[in-house]
Parts: structure tokens; sequence; C-alpha cells
């Protein structure tokens, strides 16, 4: 039988060697080679993480500068230049409902769209001839037909009409109060 | 002076890696697990930096192993009903066929570490990392939130089991070979 301090050096020296991994047992070399591939992907995530913003940017710069309403844009000023100022001031008798409303719409919202190929707008900038009036062919005749006289006085008569009125300053007088004795 | 923190790292786990392996082993009893979870606590210091600026590097390093293999460690709850040689030999296992085995084969260490491997965990694990790298018993209670004397009567109850089932051993081996 073993007394208690030959059982307790036997114990210890027995514990020294327990759960001890042999010399040659590449542990740390496969600690390391796991460590080294969990690394990776932490790499790979952080290119990840700054190559899709920088993609989207790229994307959406594209985008801004070969956007498909930028030539819609410029289509639309060649077909429509700008218009010369008295014919700009002048009425449009004669538009289309739906060009007006076309109009209406890029002037208050400020979007310019391109016009469909069927609806090309014709704008009516000069009007189209009407015959005369019989006011106006009987005008017509008159001028034509009268003596030189009666010409010169109807042109005379045209210049007073069109020179201004002279008017005379009003003058009111006060009311006075009736007589008593009037009454 | 290694400055690289990967370099350092990498110093870290060849100075440590077999002494997390045995905490690991203490508790998983099974090499392969016990490997899984020196790679899974490397791993997780590398991860969050927590093995810069430590005091006491094995205490530090005893702890996060110990935890790692907890939690690694198969879920299983003994059943109180059964006395406690037949309960430490169903719940854990020796690794080799039987004790007596390794008497015959005359290696008294493998006996011994068998017998280890057979003592509850909350007495084996105070034991084993009592048995390297002189750590203290507040050490100990600090790696398993014990307190200091917790960790000590453990040690005490686990190495009389030692000695008592040694002894056995020896006797009925010493019986075998008069008989």
């Amino acid at each position: 039988m073993l007394d208690r301090d030959e059982l307790d050096r036997l114990l210890d020296a027995a514990l020294a060697t327990y759960a001890v991994p042999k010399h040659d047992s590449g542990l740390e070399r496969r600690v390391l080679e796991r460590i080294g591939a969990a690394r990776t992907p932490v790499q790979h995530r952080w290119l990840w993480a700054a190559g899709i913003p920088a993609l989207a940017a790229s994307l959406l710069l594209l985008f801004a500068v070969f956007a498909p309403w930028r030539h819609t844009s410029h289509e639309l000023q060649k077909i429509d230049p700008p218009m010369h100022p008295l014919v700009a001031e002048a009425p449009h008798p004669a538009r289309p409902r739906h060009i007006a409303h076309t109009m209406a719409h890029v002037e208050t919202t400020g979007v310019r769209r391109a016009p469909r190929p069927g609806i090309t707008p014709k704008l009516d900038v000069f009007p189209t001839p009407v015959p005369l009036s019989g006011q106006e062919r009987a005008l017509v005749r008159y001028v034509t037909e009268a003596p030189e006289a009666q010409r010169n006085d109807l042109m005379e008569a045209q210049q007073r009409s069109i020179a201004p009125l002279g008017i005379a300053a009003i003058s009111i007088p006060p009311i006075e109060p009736p007589n008593k004795g009037s009454e | 002076m290694i400055t690289d923190p990967d370099a350092e790292f990498t110093q870290l786990v060849r100075r440590q890696a077999r002494f997390v392996f045995r905490v690991a082993f203490a508790v998983l009893l099974n090499a392969h697990d016990a490997e899984d979870a020196v790679q899974e606590t490397f791993l997780k210091l590398f991860r969050n930096r927590g093995w810069q600026n430590v005091e006491n590097e094995r205490a530090f390093l005893a702890r996060v192993a110990w935890r790692v293999s907890v939690d690694l460690r198969p879920r299983r709850t003994p059943d109180p009903s059964l006395p406690l040689e037949q309960e430490l030999a169903e719940v854990w296992p020796s690794p080799l066929p039987t004790p007596e085995h390794a008497l015959v084969s005359a290696n008294e260490h493998a006996m011994i570490h068998s017998l280890v491997d057979a003592l509850p965990e909350d007495l084996r694990v105070p034991l084993v990392l009592s048995t390297f790298d002189e750590l203290s018993s507040r050490e100990i209670g600090e790696i398993l939130n014990l307190p200091d004397g917790t960790v000590r009567t453990r040690l005490q109850r686990a190495r009389q089991m030692l000695r008592e089932k040694l002894t056995k051993r020896r006797a009925s081996t010493e019986e075998a070979h008069h008989a």
C-alpha cells in the first residue's frame, strides 16, 4: 500500500501530463490557419463595404450625365426655337386646345416634354386671309373713285378727329341760400 | 520588441495554445472538441482584441477557454438518483476502455487520467487548473466565478476522491497479480 505522500506524488506526476497535446500535433499551426481563414473574409467585407457605395455613386453619375431626359430637352429646344418678341406677344387665336393645355403645363411646371410625333405644334403666327367685309369694300371704292378734293377733306376730318380736344375749365358758382321772402 | 498586433497575436497563440487546450479538454474530455474550443477561443480573442492589455494572461485565457468550452459542451443532466460511481461512469465515460485496462498496460498515468476524467466537472476543472502554471486558488476562483474557499474545498475533495480510487484500483490489481 502507498502512503498519502506517495499517492500525492503519483497524482501530481500524472496530472502534470493530463491533456497535454504532443509537441508535433500542429495545434498552433491549425489555430493560426483558422484565424487567417477567418481574417480574409473580413478584409473582403471591407472591400465590399467600400466598393458597393463607390459603384453606386459611379452609376448614379453616369445616369445623371447620359439621362434620357437630357436628350429630350435638347431635341425640344431644336424644334421650338425662341420666338420673335412681336410674335411671342401676339395672341394665339387659333391655337388648338390640347396644345394650349400642353404649353400651360410647361409654363406652370417648368418641365419641357418632347412632343409626340403626331401632334407637332404648328403655331398660327400669320392669320389666314379672309375676304373684305362690305364696309371695307365701300371704303376702298370711295378712295379709288372719289375726286381729289373729297379725299383731302376726308383725310383732314380724320386728322381732326384724332387731334386732342380742348376742354375749357369748368367753374361752378357757390350755391346761395334761398331768400326767406321768396318762399 | 514586437509592435505588430498580428505578430503579437501569433506569439500569443504559440505561447498559450497548449494551455488553452488543456483547459478545454478538462471540460470537454475530447481532443477534437477541445481543439475546436481552442480555435474558437483564439478566434474570439482575435476579433474583439480582448487579449491586449490584460494583467494575468493565463488566467484571462483560461476564463475565456472555460466559457467557450462550457458553451460547446453537450447538454446532459445527471440523474441524482444514481450513486456517484455509476453516475460518473455514465456521464463521463473514460476515454480508455476501463481503468483496469490502463493498469494491465502498466500505464499508471493513463489510468489516473481516466480517473480524473471520471470526476465531476466542478471538481475536475479546478483540479486541472491547479496543476499547471501555478494558478492559485484565488485565480482559479476568478476564472470559474467561485469564492476562494469553495475552490480550495473542491480541490481537497477532488484529490481525496482520486486517492481513494487509486488505492482501490491498485489493491485490486495486486490481488489479481497474487491470484
